[in-house]
This record gives structure tokens, sequence and C-alpha cells, in this order.
């Protein structure tokens, strides 16, 4: 039975990042542009159910609900050479078409009004899926749609399908160039919801994702296709165990299970290696790759698709590697081996050290130029850095109460503002968890009934609670 | 009285001669006579007994060798013994001047000393003889302990005694191949005497059930009884023989009803004549070099011959392919897929229950007790899972080994209770963790595959089916946890203090339940790093090693592509030149015929037995660990499942709904549960270490040493010692850029 898992791609990031993800799945599973098997893909093995179903006349259509609020990026996907493979009635942009504005609360807003339209959607691709899995929302969180309507739909999701996984790949704004001064609220504002209502975050952090492209192809400025092509690349190489199945790591759940230990815990950051011209246009070729050389690359910051600096004290919660090519499973342990020996990855005290490796295949219908590539799924407490600095940009703005005016327009500001607290409140504790999971004593009990109405108890220890800085 | 001694000495009782000599008031007998009399009764007796004995056996003794043996002593050596006597008595009676002296005076010196070397003789056999008769062990004597007492008996030092230990060695080895070759040459064990060859009818037959006892085209199944091997056949040399006549067996039984018939049987009587003449060509005493070439030529002769034409290499591999795919889960989506349709049939079993409205309980085993299954509804879940498994295959490509397991790999209910079936089984048994009862899959075997598996390789398995799949189970249970844990979404609240106080108590339950998702993680861990080890490092790595060796034989390069991610060599020395390497030098210019399905078959048995020994179920307490880790798991599972739905409860604000002391008793329940399983995984480890450090001291570098890997792999030192990685920390930031 295959893990099927519906993507929904909100607002332009999502949508364009998307119809990056569909190209790449195409090309891996031998799908041509109007959604046909090419004559050469005869090989078998993969599992392409997991993202398409077959329609009537045997095409191959991806599971996928395309949304955005305003209609251009829609129209260059329904336009573009793979126009042909989406189920048109997939495809969903109001009729005004006027856009969120790069306002949080107005894509939210606009979710409530087309919810009853894309809950059909969803409803029916879940109804046609065997064993349906989860989803996947493609989304970026400084924006107005991909933020918003984003945020509502994994409230709506969450509530609809409690028993399914809910998996984001978000990406996060860069901080040092941004175009929208809202940002900061809109990202405090998703972030809640990626708290409350996702099973886990995949984190790309614009910002290193410049830096890469820039590194890793030689150019000042990358475009934004080529960014793209990172994020489709990683998703495509995180979805490799689901659609070539070997003997471990069939679905989305083991991936998670053993990425996230504690529930709040579920932000993760992604290295890959290498960027090849296979993957990337212009990508430069690499000259080593080795499994211990891809290992390695992995743990590197500078190849981590999230900026953020080592303390002292940060640590991995955990590594899930998925080395696609030709690895010899003896190789993996002399890196392994390696690895440990010269002490490159530290481990949260309480949980075992141990960096978790899938081998798997790679598709027979795309040339690769390296003998293996690397995609490094991990854990690392590090990452409350980034909310720490969307916390402090927000701080900021919010001191001044500037820009506030759109926001209070719109429904879920209408009785006050207390919506930004919440969300701040919740982003706070979530960077004090990460920072309390470097600790020995994080698993230490502290008695009490979960805080079951004890507001004073919880309060007391609060403060208590010592920030690693 | 002279007569009265030589009618004794031919073999009749006399009153006079007794064996204790001459009775004392017998007159005239000088003393030293009296001594020489007695030593001439003695001879007599001992002939008369020696005649008595083998007169006996020869027509009574379940042995055809003894019987012959014991013939041979009486129509040869004992009928010499009366010639001498009749001779003596010739010359006696003729004067003969040799014997007779002046005045007809027959001196007893003369007649004792024409007797001269007989008693030796006689007493040799005479002991032989109540060797032959004797009852040891509570069973007589068997032929292949008279080959093997005559083998030694060669070496007294009498070349009397070793001319006739010769001879009847002769006759007994003559005996002896005249069984072997009926076995050999048809694959018929011998008609009379069958009980005193080494090879019989197996045991297991009963065991069969009666669907197939009506079938009387059943198989039969042969095994070689040590015991009744003469010492000079080795291992080697038996496990040949018996797999020539079975071979043969089974290619006559099935040649009848197979669509093979004119090829099948034609060419075993092709053969007959060349497998004859080998056999012919042996010459007693028979050297074991000589046997085991004849017997290794008729092995490949049949082989190419025959066996090759009915059981392709290919379809060897194939069969190896799929019992690793389904038997060995190589195939993950099988294991997960199957998993899923027992839990959906269990499921549906405690709804029909009275009052089995709760079915979340995962506890199979307890839940399904005093429920009957049927075997439809077992053989209904892996169809299930058949049809759900090729569902996910495109429509342009067949996946034949999918098909393949279709048609001959059944799911029944297991009944035969606990420790009745052999005692070599690991007596912990996991076949009951699927569903609740003992459950087995098992391999149709059609023929000519019976060439090569047999039932016995299947049961082993099976079992290893059930460990593995238990462990499977077991992981995707706990990680089943992982679904459901998002609290539900919250509404915008209307006041802040409301809205601060939910957002509170949900950071104090997680802050509560971080140790036991941190401890359902390591299960998790544990489980997967385990599962992954034995499918990467063993199970993968012995198919590899075995395909490597098949392909060496096969030489047939377009058959497969060569196996993808399959371990070859690198640190670890092959486990098949360790076993084979004796055997190649040696038989370096059979190479070509090695492919013969019985080497194919040593192998596969070699490559099981490794796997088996490391997935660790040959150990005495890795299994009985792992099962406890097992029915922890579940009372894990089930713990947390019963916090989360009182979490889910609370969420709904509704008061009096879900009180603070259900829910520390809960949550101290879970908790203890946790303590338990990390006590359990540490056990494990524990087991693991010592296993390791056992292996690498025995065995040096050899296949079981590989468990440092899965050591390293599991990571857990931290966790023993409490956090004593702070210098790692400290170290690994200066790594870092």
């Amino acid at each position: 039975m295959p893990r099927e898992i519906i993507t929904l791609q909100a607002g332009q990031c999502g949508n364009s990042v998307g119809s990056q993800f569909w190209q790449q799945l195409c090309l891996e599973h031998g799908i041509n542009q109007d959604g046909n098997l090419e004559d050469f893909a005869t090989e078998g093995g993969d599992r392409k159910d997991v993202f398409f179903y077959q329609s009537d006349d045997t095409r191959y259509i991806p599971r996928a609900i395309l949304l955005d609020l305003e209609p251009r990026v829609i129209n260059t996907i329904q336009t573009g050479p793979y126009k042909n493979i989406y189920n048109p009635e997939n495809f969903y942009v109001p009729k005004d078409g006027s856009g969120a504005g790069n306002i949080w609360a107005a894509g939210f807003a606009a979710g409530e009004k087309l919810w009853d339209d894309v809950s059909d959607m969803i409803d029916r691709e879940a109804d046609g899926s065997d064993s349906l899995e989860g989803f996947m929302l493609l989304h970026s969180i400084a924006g107005g749609t991909g933020s918003g309507l984003g945020s509502f739909m994994l409230e709506r999701l969450n509530d609809r399908y409690p028993k399914k996984i809910i998996q984001t790949y978000s990406v996060f704004p860069d901080n040092s160039s941004s175009d929208v001064v809202v940002q900061p609220y809109n990202s405090m504002l998703s972030m809640r919801r990626l708290v409350q209502n996702a099973d886990s975050v995949v984190v790309l952090d614009n910002g290193a994702l410049t830096r890469i492209a820039a590194d890793r192809l030689h150019v000042q400025s990358p475009s934004f296709a080529q960014t793209n092509q990172l994020v489709s690349t990683v998703m495509s190489a995180s979805t490799t165990t689901l659609r070539y199945p070997g003997y471990m790591h069939n679905d989305l759940v083991g991936i998670i299970a053993s990425l996230i230990p504690t529930p709040r815990c579920h932000f993760l950051m992604t290295s890959y290696t290498p960027f090849t011209s296979d993957s990337v246009e212009m990508g430069k070729t690499v000259r080593k790759t080795t499994v211990l050389d891809v290992m390695r690359r992995l743990l590197q910051p500078k190849n981590r698709m999230v900026s953020t600096n080592v303390s002292k004290k940060s640590c991995y919660i955990s590594i899930l590697n998925i080395i696609q090519g030709e690895a010899d499973p003896t190789d993996v342990h002399k890196s392994l081996l390696r690895i440990r020996e010269r002490r490159l990855a530290t481990f949260i005290p309480w949980g075992p050290a141990s960096i978790q490796v899938a081998l798997t295949k790679k598709s027979p219908y795309v040339p690769m130029s390296t003998r293996v590539s690397g995609l490094m799924l991990s854990n690392h407490t590090s990452i409350a850095q980034l909310f720490k600095r969307i916390m402090t940009q927000y701080n900021r703005l919010r001191q001044r109460n500037a820009f506030l005016e759109n926001y209070k327009k719109e429904a879920p500001f209408a009785d006050g503002l207390q919506e930004f607290d919440e969300a701040k409140a919740v982003v706070q504790d979530l960077i004090e968890e990460y920072e309390a999971a470097e600790n020995p004593n994080y698993l230490q009990y502290e008695g009490g009934s979960s805080g079951l109405g004890a507001t004073s108890g919880n309060d007391a220890r609060e403060p208590g609670r010592t920030r690693m800085e | 009285m002279i007569h009265e001694l030589f009618l004794l000495l031919y073999g009749h009782e006399s009153p006079i001669l007794t064996p204790k000599g001459v009775p004392k008031g017998f007159p005239l007998l000088s003393p030293s006579e009296r001594e020489i009399l007695l030593d001439l009764a003695t001879l007599g007796h001992t002939h008369i007994g020696v005649r008595k004995e083998c007169a006996a056996l020869s027509s009574s003794h379940q042995s055809p060798i003894v019987r012959a043996v014991a013939s041979a002593i009486i129509t040869q050596h004992l009928a010499d013994f009366r010639t001498k006597i009749t001779n003596v008595e010739a010359a006696i009676l003729k004067r003969d001047a040799s014997v007779v002296g002046a005045y007809d005076v027959v001196p007893l010196a003369t007649i004792v000393s024409e007797f001269d070397g007989w008693d030796r003789r006689l007493e040799y056999l005479h002991d032989f003889s109540c060797f032959l008769s004797a009852i040891g062990e509570n069973e007589p004597v068997n032929g292949a302990r008279v080959i093997d007492r005559l083998r030694k008996d060669i070496h007294t030092g009498y070349p009397d005694l070793e001319d006739i230990a010769i001879d009847l060695l002769k006759i007994a080895e003559t005996t002896w191949l005249r069984q072997v070759s009926t076995w050999v040459l048809y694959g018929r064990l011998p008609t009379f005497g069958s009980t005193d060859f080494f090879i019989a009818e197996g045991a297991g037959e009963e065991a069969r059930d009666t669907s197939s006892l009506i079938d009387d085209m059943v198989l039969k199944s042969y095994a070689v009884n040590h015991k009744l091997v003469p010492k000079f056949v080795d291992y080697q040399t038996s496990s040949s023989i018996l797999f020539i006549g079975k071979a043969l067996s089974h290619i006559r039984t099935r040649g009848a009803v197979s669509s093979l018939d004119s090829n099948a049987s034609g060419p075993a009587l092709e053969q007959l004549a060349t497998h004859a003449g080998l056999l012919k060509a042996l010459t007693s005493p028979l050297s074991a070099q000589r046997l085991s070439s004849a017997i290794s030529s008729i092995r490949s002769s049949l082989s190419k011959n025959i066996l090759q034409r009915l059981l392709p290499t290919h379809q060897i591999v194939e069969t190896i392919e799929v019992l690793r795919e389904f038997f060995l889960l190589g195939r993950g989506e099988f294991a997960v897929n199957l998993v899923e349709q027992a839990s959906i049939g269990v499921r549906n079993r405690l709804r029909r229950l009275p009052g089995g409205g709760n079915t979340e309980t995962m506890a199979a085993p307890q839940s399904s007790k005093g429920t009957i299954v049927r075997e439809g509804e077992v053989a209904a879940i892996l169809s299930r899972t058949w049809g759900t498994l090729s569902n996910v295959q495109s429509d342009n490509f067949v996946d034949e080994h999918l098909e393949l397991a279709r048609d001959l790999i059944y799911l029944t209910v297991n009944k035969t209770p606990i420790g009745s079936s052999t005692p070599k089984k690991p007596n912990i048994r996991f076949d009951d963790l699927l569903i609740g009862v003992p459950v087995s899959l098992s391999f149709h075997l059609t023929w000519p595959l019976e060439l090569f598996l047999s039932q016995t390789e299947l049961e082993m398995y099976n079992y290893v089916f059930a460990y593995l799949l238990a462990v499977r189970k077991s992981y995707i249970a706990v990680q089943g946890l992982w679904l459901g844990r998002r609290y539900p979404p919250e509404a915008i609240e209307s006041s802040p203090e409301a809205s601060r106080a939910r957002r509170l108590r949900r950071t104090g339950r997680e802050k509560n339940e971080r140790f036991i998702w941190a401890t359902t993680q390591l299960a998790s861990f544990f489980l997967e790093t385990i599962s992954g080890y034995w499918q990467g490092d063993v199970i993968e790595a012995a198919y590899g090693q075995l395909m490597d060796l098949l392909h060496d034989d096969v030489g047939e390069p377009q058959e497969r592509p060569p196996t993808s991610g399959a371990n070859h060599g690198g640190d670890g020395e092959s486990i098949w030149t360790a076993q084979y390497s004796g055997d190649r030098t040696q038989h370096d210019v059979e190479q070509r015929t090695r492919r013969d399905p019985e080497t194919l078959m040593k192998a596969h048995n070699f490559y099981l037995a490794s796997i088996k020994k490391n997935l660790f179920i040959t150990d005495t307490e890795f299994p009985i660990l792992m099962r406890e880790f097992l029915t922890l798991t579940t009372t894990l599972v089930a713990d947390v499942e019963r916090l989360n739905s009182r979490r889910n409860l609370q969420m709904l604000d509704i008061p009096g709904v879900g009180g603070r002391e259900e829910e520390a008793r809960d949550l101290g329940n879970a908790r203890h549960t946790c303590d338990l399983v990390k006590e359990q995984i540490s056990k494990l480890v524990e087991r693991l270490h010592y296993l390791d450090e056992q292996r690498t001291g025995s065995e040096g570098s050899s296949d079981g040493a590989k468990i440092d890997r899965l050591l390293m792999r599991l990571g857990l030192s931290n966790l023993r010692s409490g956090g004593n990685n702070e210098d790692e920390m400290e170290l690994s930031d200066e790594e870092m850029e």
C-alpha cells in the first residue's frame, strides 16, 4: 500500500518551489511533460503512487493542490512546460485575485472564505488515496499568502486530519535583504502555527540558500530559480526513501520518528552535497565523492541550509543521512567511525549519539556525474538562534507598533492584538525548549500533574529556567 | 580316544572331553597328557561355540553384513579348520610317519603341533562372533561397527589373523557396497536390512498433515544416521551419498507424475552403467579416498546430466531471492503491509466479539485469548497484503518475484504446540506476535525445488521470518505514536489570561512528557537500528556473498545485474572463502561441475546458518531479552496512547472530564514502563557487548565480528554513563568551522 502524500502549495514561493519539485520528480520517475511514462522508463521498482495517481487514461497526475491569492505564479505554471501534468481542478486562485499584500492577516482571513472550496479539493484527494500518510505544505513564512493562508490551512488540516502527518517545507526570510517590512510579523504569526499544527518543519533559510547558491554556483546574486532548485533537490532527496523503497524508512512517519523525539522540537535543518550541474544549473563539478567526503561535508555548518552560529552548548538532537548512489555499507561504517573519532558531531546528552544512515537508490533516468550524493536531515538546537533573530526583529517592529493597521482590519485581530502576544509567547517557549534540550537534565521530571490549572506553579518555574547564553 | 578327540574337534560334543578337560576319574592318563587333552578340548569347544554362534547369526541377524560375515566364517574359516582335521585324521589312518610313530603310537604332542596356530585363529573367531552377537547399547551390533572392527583387526600383527580379517572385511564391504549401490544407482533403500543402512526415511513424515498423506506422491525425507556410517566414510561422502539417492528417489517419485517424465527418469537409466562401473571398480579394503572420489564423480555426473536440466541455477537464485524478499523481509513494504493487514484482521475480530468495543488495545496476545482464529482469516490477511503490494506496481512492469511469491507463499495457523516439535528448535517463539496466535509463513515446495530446499530449511526460514516480523511490528507500532502527537488546534482566545493559562498548561504537560517521548524514541531508535543492521549488514552482506559464489559458478552474467549495494568484501573476510578454500584447492579440476545443486544447497545452508547466528537467534539469552523487550514496547505504546487520548479529552476543556489524579496515574504508569524499557534496552546492549567480545575472541575476524558496527551505531554510551560527552563537546568545537 503506498503511503500517499498530498502536497499543498501556497503562495508565490510555495508554488515556484512546488513546480520545480514536480519537474524533478517527473524526471526521476521517467514521466514526460504530459504525464505519460517515457518509453525508456521500464525499470520498475519505484513507487510513483506516493506522489502521483493515475488518471483514467493512465497519465500520472501529481497529488498536488496549488493555491494562491494572486494569479501570476500559477499562470506561469499553467502555461509552462509541465502544465499538462496537473489536475486542472486542483488550481485555486480567487476570482478577484488581488493577493494578500504581504499581510499575514489578509492571507489568514482569505483562508476562511475559500476554505469550502479548498477543503473539497483536499477531501477529494484524500479520498482518492488508499492509505494517506499525510500532507506536505510548501510555503514561505515571510509574505502574506504562504504565511497567512498557509497558517490557516495548517490549523484546519490539524483539526480535520488529526492522525495524519503534517510536514512543511517552510522558507524563512533572509533577514539581511528583505523587501517586506512586515515580515517579522508574518514570520512570528506563522511560527505559532508551525509549532502547534505541524509534526515536522523543514526549515529553509533564504539567507543560507542564497549563500550556498552563490558559493556553489559562483554567482553574485543567484536567481530565485536557482535557489528554488536547491530546495527542490532537497525535497526530492528527502523523499527518496519513500519513492524507492528498500527495507527501512519506507514512510514519512519513520523519518519523523527517528528525527524528532520530543514533539515541540520539530524544526529540521538540511544539508545537501554535492550540488553539481546535475541538480542545479551551472553547478560546479566536485572532485571527490566518497561516502566519507559526503558525510563529512554534510556536517559542515556552511552546507546547512539554515544560517546559525554554533554556540558552545548547541548540539544535534538527531541526524538522518540519506545517501544516494553506490554506497557500500562498509564505507558507511568507516565514515561513521571517522566522524565519531574526530568528534565532528556533538549530540544531546540525553539521547542516543548516533548518525542514522539510510541508503537509497538513485533514479535510473537522471544521469549523475557523482558516485554518491547525500542529504542530511538534522535536528539541531542551534536553530533556536534563527527564531531568536525573528524575535528580535519582531520586538523592534512591535515596540514601535509599526504597520499594524493592515492587520487590525482582518478578523483575527478584530478584538485586539493578543494574537501577536500569544504567537510571541509560543515562539519564546520554543526557543527555551531548544535551549533546555542542550542540558543533561532535560528529561528530569518536574512533578505536578502537567500544570492542570496550576498557573502559579508554572509561573514560578518559568523565571527559574536559566538562559544558556 | 583319538577318534573321540577328532569328533570333538570336528564339532561334536563329547562326554569324555568336556570343556574342563578329561574327567578326574578317567584312568590311564598322565598329568601332562591331561594338560594336552585340555588344550585340545578347549580348541574343540571353541570351534563348537563359534559354529553355533555363526549359524544363529547367519540366519537371524537383522544386519545383512553380519549375516554375510557370519556365514563366511562358517563356510570358509571353519571349513578350513575341518579340512585340517580331516587331513590330520587321514594322515593318522594312513599311518603317515610324520604323525604316527612306532607301534602305531600317535603322540598327542604331534596332534597338538598339527593344530598349532588354530587356537589363536579360533580364539579370534570366537571373540569376533561374540562381538557379532553381542547386544550393546540396547541394540544389536550393526554393519558399520563390524566393518570398523575388522578394519582395526587387520592390524593385530599376526599374519594369519590379518588374512582372516581382510577376508571377512572383503565380505562385509561387498555387502555394504551392495546396499550403497541400490541407493546410489536407483535411489532405493535396500529391501532387506534397511534398518542397518545408514540412510533412513526421516522421522518428520508423521508430522505432515493428513491431506498430504492421501497424496501418495509425497516425497519422503531421508536422513543420515551417523551411528550407522562406517568410520572410513567421511561426512562429505556420506552426505553426498544421501544427496544422490535422495535426488534419484525424488526423480523416481516425481518422474511418474511430472511432465518431465521422458527426460527425467530416462537419463537416470542412461547413466546407470557408468555409475555402476564406478562402484564396481572399488576394491576391498575400500579406501576412503577412492570411495569419495567415486561418489563425487557420480554426484557430478548426476548433477550435470539430470539435475542441471531439472533445476537450472537461475531458478535456484530466483528462489533464494524470493525467500529473502519475503521471509527475510528484504522487501520492507511486505512487512509493513502484512502488519497493517494483520492489525485490521485483529480489529475486525475484536469488533465481532461481544463487548469487544475497545479495539484500541495493541496488546494482541492478551486480547485475542479465547478467540478462535480461522484459517480463512489468516489466509485473507496475506491475500490482502498481496493485493496491496501488486496495486503499487506500474502497469507496464511485471514484478516476477511478487507473482512467484503470490503463488508459492501462504500463511497458516500454526497448530503445533510449544515444545512438541523437534527439540533443536529455539524455545522462544515469536510467531504469535503478529496476530496473537502462532502463525507460520510457508513456502509451497514444489518439484524440482525439493532437490534444493528441504522442509527443515523452510522451518528455519519461518522462524527467522517470525522473529524479524515481530521486531518490525513493534517498530511500526512505536512509530505509530508519532501520528497524532499534535494538540488539536486552538481557537483564538478572547481573553489573554485564558490563552496564557492554556499555553502554560500545554508547556507544563510537554515538560512532564519529555522523558516518555525520549524513551519512546529511544525504543524506536533501537528497533530501527537493529533492524537496519540485520537487513543491511547481516542479510544483505550474506546474500551478496552467496550470490558471488553462485555467480562464480554460473558464469552467466546475462542472468542478472550485479547485486547492488551488496557487501563485496572490504574489511570482513569472506565467510565463503573460509568455508570453501579447502574445497577449492582440492577440487580445482572440478571447478566446472561445482554448480551442482548440492553445492548450492550447502552454500545456502551456510548462508542461512550465518544469518541465524548474526540475527542472534542462536544465542541463548538474546531472543529471550528481545521478546521481553517487544512485550514492554507494546505496554509502552498502550500507555502513551492512553495519555494522548486523555490529553485530547482535557483539551476540550469540559469540566469534570479527565481528572488530575487519573492523569497523574497514567503518567506514573507510563514513566514506570519507560524505566523498564530503558533497562531492557541496556540489558540487550549489554548482551550485544558480551556477544561481540565472545565472537571476536573465539573466531578472530570471522563473520560474527561485525557486532561492533551495530554497537557503534547504537551509540548509547552516553546514556549508560550519564552524559560523558562533555569533553567531546569541547573538542568538537575546535573541529567546527
